[in-house]
């Protein structure tokens, strides 16, 4: 590339900056030296860390966690489960018509019929008494 | 883990004529990152000849401070031995290693809070290479002048007229687009301008 002159070529003809000072060579040969020996080229886990594309496929599926974390909605963590939602439901006061559909329907004895009364377990003395034992024994 | 020693060659006069055709092709950079690469611990003082020249004038320029700058040189030798493996990919290597150098030294400005182009006393340097007063005498002339740009606009200045770098080149070492670099060097030479017709 051809450059014009311009003041500043003008300016800074004949003049440089000053040279790097000479002492400034064996330090630094010698910390290159220290950190040539530190760094082990078959160190498997600081290529994994060092390749740009491996960076880049660490980033993304931390990036796919988070998003999915957020994203992606709780559905056990929001409905109850099956057995507690009724009682929850029937525990309801203001609500008789929800709480009478979901309460389970109890056993009236006094409507059974007498043979399936008597099959069934006693829950009170029956008049008969010891004369049934009795017919069981002969 | 004990230190490798390090074999350090004699200074090669390589480094002091690396402002000529040493640095303006890019053939021997790439071969001594090769060699780097490869395990040959030996080239690094090679490269140090090479480089650390230009290395420590751009370091000087952004910090303002020779120690910076000295630490600054260490340090990009270091990175250049910490990353020798990713070395023999590296497209141009004179880039890289100014990359480097520049990004530590801002990390060196930035951490000593620092504003070299508010003081004089933080300015970089210049000298004049022959014994010669008129031209010792400028030289503290331009330093004052330049010491008055932002940072950003030393350096540009400094990669095209020590670096004798083309502002693609220029973009490529700091990280900015080239029309970035043109546009920083442009308003580098008015603002001089103005300086040397006596703008405050």
């Amino acid at each position: 590339m051809t450059r014009q002159d311009n003041p500043l070529d003008r300016l800074l003809r004949g003049i440089g900056v000053p040279p790097a000072p000479p002492d400034l060579r064996p330090r630094s040969l010698a910390k290159a030296g220290a950190a040539w020996s530190r760094v082990r080229a078959g160190d498997s886990w600081r290529h994994a860390w060092e390749d740009r594309r491996l960076r880049w496929a660490w980033a993304a599926a931390a990036a796919v966690l988070i998003v999915a974390n957020v994203a992606v909605p709780d559905r056990r963590g929001r409905g109850e489960p099956a057995g507690r939602a009724g009682v929850n439901l029937a525990s309801v006061a203001g609500d008789r018509e929800l709480a009478a559909e979901v309460a389970l329907p109890r056993i009236d004895v006094r409507h059974l019929q007498p043979d399936t009364r008597n099959t069934g377990p006693q829950l009170e003395p029956s008049p008969a008494g010891d004369s049934n034992r009795k017919e069981s024994h002969s | 883990m004990g230190a490798m020693p390090l074999a350090i060659p004699a200074a090669s006069n390589v480094g002091t004529d690396a402002r000529g055709g040493a640095w303006a092709e890019a053939g021997p950079w790439r071969e001594l990152f090769s060699r780097i690469a490869a395990g040959e611990v030996e080239a690094l003082a090679r490269l140090y000849d090479l480089a650390a020249d230009r290395l420590f004038g751009l370091a000087l320029w952004r910090t303002g401070s020779r120690d910076d700058a000295a630490d600054v040189v260490q340090e990009t030798f270091v990175r250049v031995a910490e990353q020798r493996t990713r070395l023999d990919r590296v497209r141009d290597p004179r880039w890289w290693l100014l990359a480097v150098a520049h990004r530590l030294a801002i990390d060196h400005a930035r951490r000593r809070q620092r504003r070299p182009a508010e003081g004089l006393e933080a300015c970089a340097e210049l000298v004049a290479p022959q014994a010669d007063q008129a031209l010792a005498v400028d030289a503290a002339r331009v330093c004052e002048l330049l010491c008055r740009l932002p940072a950003k606009q030393r350096a540009v200045i400094y990669l095209r007229h020590f670096g004798e770098m083309t502002f693609a080149e220029i973009g490529n070492s700091l990280g900015i687009p080239l029309f970035t670099a043109a546009s920083r060097y442009r308003l580098a030479l008015a603002r001089l301008r103005q300086l040397v017709g006596g703008a405050p």
